[in-house]
């Protein structure tokens, strides 16, 4: 079948390949079958606290996101859900910008030399640019988990108004407030666990792509510890190839994992499709 | 309060833009001045030289746009049997996979086979490989037009005496217009938004706006840098500015990821 | 023209229909005269719709014959046999205006457009659809919408004519007006028709034959008296319901 070949056919010649290469059987440096880039790779502490702080990142960013967006649905649904009848809000904005773009402006205005720290200095909290208690480049990458909230935010707003309008989850909360709850029991026992549940496969996916995102990390992230996506590129080299058997295990193990993670979150078709068959 | 409110989330969402703006205009900008010390244009008037921005914002044009046409149609043609599939769980699965991956293990894993293929730092290469993403992603908008009212559309025609063809071309691509000129727009940005697979697949020797607003940045140069944002930002928000001022499709399928 | 004996009309012989892999109805065997109606009536989910989408050439038949005016259809594709299936939703096409909805069909055939005006005109005229031309399918009523749904239908000049349901969700008084306009047109344009219906006294309103459909088959009946006669079609229930209401005390 067409689909399968098209997308199936790439994705399976890049993982043998990888595999190949990572055992030595491919490549500049074949040599025959070894596991010494494996080996390598397994017992490397980095390989694992890249890969702990990727799933962080993306956990954190997406956590702020939702929690956010709830927010936004419970305290303005009418801002929410306005924008899909009447063209545009701001809301759809971020949509409209590259990860590459909101790494740049994240330095230009979160760095210590950025907007943000030039107004501290005139206000007169600061005195230096390294005062500024920029979160860009931390160790616990605030900076990457800022701007990427920043972008997806937005779009979790309007995501969760689309669903929330498509399972009529304003009259549902109408429902539940009539037959005695608080609004923000209403919210928290009706209208959350619907637009959530809903939006569950999509969520899931967002995390596996924000644990996985490269330009903003590699613009705001902090030179220790790396995503996993800096580590394989940083393992892959451009001119040095002694290490990329290496970089093609660590993309391999990746990809298993994503691969097993996606499995689990896509395994329920939402309901609006399901139902629809019949 | 409601207004005040509003007119802060435009702030909010408008002052990057404006600051990138800033930055693509100042001659002197030195810390800590919050406003530019002296302004110039040189950063746009410089666009048309060779070599420079102009040409990697021409080369992301090309290659955007074909890798939408070519994803868009592929998709729109395919997604029927993707729908009809028996293994329709785990035909979402693969094409969700794309894009829960990170596009550089993608690029690493095709970059040797690219290589081979003589494809590697060529604007073919890097367009067949952001392809795949763009494919996988067409498919899955489509996927969501087969839906009971489409194929009762399509019977409807059929009993009315249209060939298969005929209700293709008389029903369904006019039913289906708005969702192909989202599929059209989404694949194009897939594309124009790409750095990971311009980086592994055309190996430093194509050179795209993402990858030259890279290269400024790490030069320093961040007046050239905010100016290629700026390019970046244009398809995009000129797409939404069109969107503003149409009503939403009323029977296209529904967005899935 | 109408000789005693038609030999035109549809005739079904031996068809089953099946249904996801399933054999729903079995053994079908009915004729339809030319130029009348086949009331038929069945339970949801007894196989009607399926029935339907079979003979349109929509659905998956497993065995019979399908004649429509002595040639044989069974084996071709939708669009070939001349059958035009009305579903119980109006689907107009939402991207036609209603003028264009009900040209549909003649276009297709590619005539000329004083010809589709001289075939549309008319039937905007007897379907009360004057006015209604350059509209919006979307902004029209049930009822119209259902009206536009039939004329594009008749425009075609169908040798067969299938009615699914197609008045279920419109209102009683407007229901009542589209059997009434469905009767009319009949009649005067001469249609072979089939229209299948859970509702009684719809069945017995537009029908001129009569069949139902249970338990996996379809039943004929050799004229309306035989129809009513049959207790599993609820006439002589219904009768006894509406006696019984006006007694003093009541139906149970």
């Amino acid at each position: 079948m067409v689909v399968w070949a098209l997308v199936g056919g790439p994705m399976l010649l890049g993982v043998s390949f990888m595999a190949a290469y990572s055992l030595g059987l491919a490549g500049l440096l074949a040599h025959g079958l070894s596991f010494t880039a494996w080996a390598a790779v397994l017992r490397d502490r980095v390989t694992w606290i890249s890969l702990g702080f990727s799933l962080w990142v993306g956990a954190a960013s997406l956590g702020a996101s939702i929690v956010g967006a709830l927010l936004v649905l419970a305290l303005r649904p009418a801002a929410a859900m306005a924008g899909e009848a009447v063209g545009v809000t701001p809301w759809f904005l971020p949509i409209a910008v590259p990860p590459m773009v909101a790494g740049l402006t994240a330095v230009l205005w979160l760095g210590n030399a950025g907007e943000l720290a030039r107004w501290a200095y005139a206000l007169g909290w600061i005195r230096r640019p390294a005062e500024f208690p920029s979160p860009l480049y931390s160790r616990d990458g605030l900076g990457i988990i800022v701007t990427q909230t920043a972008l997806v935010l937005p779009f979790l707003v309007v995501l969760f108004g689309r669903l929330a309008r498509l399972h009529r989850v304003g009259e549902l909360v109408e429902a539940a407030r009539t037959l005695g709850a608080s609004p923000v029991g209403a919210w928290r026992r009706v209208g959350t666990p619907l637009v959530l549940r809903a939006a569950a496969p999509t969520l899931g996916v967002y995390f596996l792509a924000l644990s996985g995102a490269f330009e903003i990390p590699l613009l705001v992230g902090a030179s220790y510890p790396t995503m996993l996506s800096i580590r394989v590129v940083q393992l892959f080299g451009q001119f040095d190839l002694s290490t990329r058997p290496q970089a093609y295990a660590v993309a391999l193990l990746y990809t298993l994992v994503v691969a097993a993670c996606s499995a689990i979150v896509l395994r329920a078709r939402p309901r609006a499709a399901r139902s629809e068959g019949a | 309060m409601r207004r005040a409110a509003g007119i802060a989330l435009w702030a909010a969402f408008l002052a990057p833009v404006a600051l990138l703006l800033g930055w693509s205009f100042a001659w002197r900008w030195p810390w800590p001045a919050p406003l530019p010390e002296r302004w110039q244009a040189s950063a746009w008037t410089g666009l048309a030289a060779t070599g420079g921005l102009g040409a990697a914002a021409l080369r992301s044009l090309g290659i955007a746009g074909a890798v939408a046409l070519v994803a868009t149609s592929l998709g729109f043609v395919t997604s029927r049997s993707a729908v009809e599939a028996r293994s329709g769980v785990a035909l979402r699965w693969l094409l969700h996979l794309p894009f829960a991956l990170s596009p550089v293990v993608l690029g690493v894993g095709l970059e040797y086979s690219f290589l081979r293929a003589g494809l590697a730092g060529h604007m073919v290469g890097v367009a067949l490989a952001q392809g795949i993403l763009a494919y996988a992603y067409a498919v899955i908008l489509f996927c969501g037009l087969w839906n009971a009212r489409t194929r009762a559309y399509l019977d409807g025609a059929a009993t009315l005496g249209a060939t298969p063809r005929q209700a293709w071309i008389r029903v369904l691509l006019p039913i289906a217009r708005p969702l192909v000129v989202l599929c059209l727009v989404q694949t194009f940005l897939i594309s124009w938004f790409d750095y990971a697979l311009v980086l592994l697949i055309g190996e430093g020797r194509v050179a795209t706006l993402t990858t030259s607003l890279y290269q400024f940045l790490l030069a320093g140069d961040l007046r050239l840098a905010a100016a290629s944002g700026l390019i970046l930002l244009l398809p995009p928000v000129i797409a939404l500015a069109v969107r503003a001022q149409r009503r939403p499709p009323t029977f296209a399928g529904e967005w899935d990821l | 023209m109408t000789g005693p004996v038609s030999p035109q009309g549809l005739r079904v012989t031996g068809l089953a229909v099946r249904l996801g892999g399933r054999t729903i109805l079995r053994d079908v065997e009915f004729t339809v005269g030319h130029r009348s109606t086949l009331a038929v009536i069945g339970a949801s989910g007894s196989g009607k719709t399926s029935l339907l989408r079979v003979l349109a050439g929509l659905g998956d038949a497993a065995a019979g014959c399908i004649e429509v005016d002595r040639r044989r259809v069974d084996r071709l594709p939708a669009h070939r046999r001349g059958i035009v299936y009305l579903n119980q939703e109006p689907l107009l096409f939402p991207h036609l205006d209603v003028r264009a909805n009900l040209a549909f069909g003649l276009r297709l055939r590619s005539r000329d457009a004083a010809r589709v005006a001289a075939m549309v005109d008319p039937l905007i005229e007897a379907l009360g659809l004057q006015g209604l031309e350059r509209r919006d399918p979307l902004t029209l009523s049930g009822g119209e919408r259902q009206r536009v749904a039939f004329g594009r239908a008749l425009a075609v000049e169908p040798a067969v004519l299938l009615l699914d349901e197609p008045f279920a969700s419109l209102d009683p008084a407007t229901r009542l007006a589209m059997q009434a306009l469905f009767r009319q047109v009949a009649r005067s344009r001469g249609i072979t028709a089939i229209f299948v219906t859970h509702d009684l006294k719809e069945c017995l309103r537009v029908g001129d034959q009569f069949a139902a459909i249970r338990d996996g088959g379809c039943r004929l009946y050799e004229d309306r008296p035989a129809f009513c006669a049959d207790p599993a079609n609820g006439v002589a229930a219904e009768v006894a319901f509406w006696s019984a209401a006006a007694d003093a005390s009541g139906p149970d």
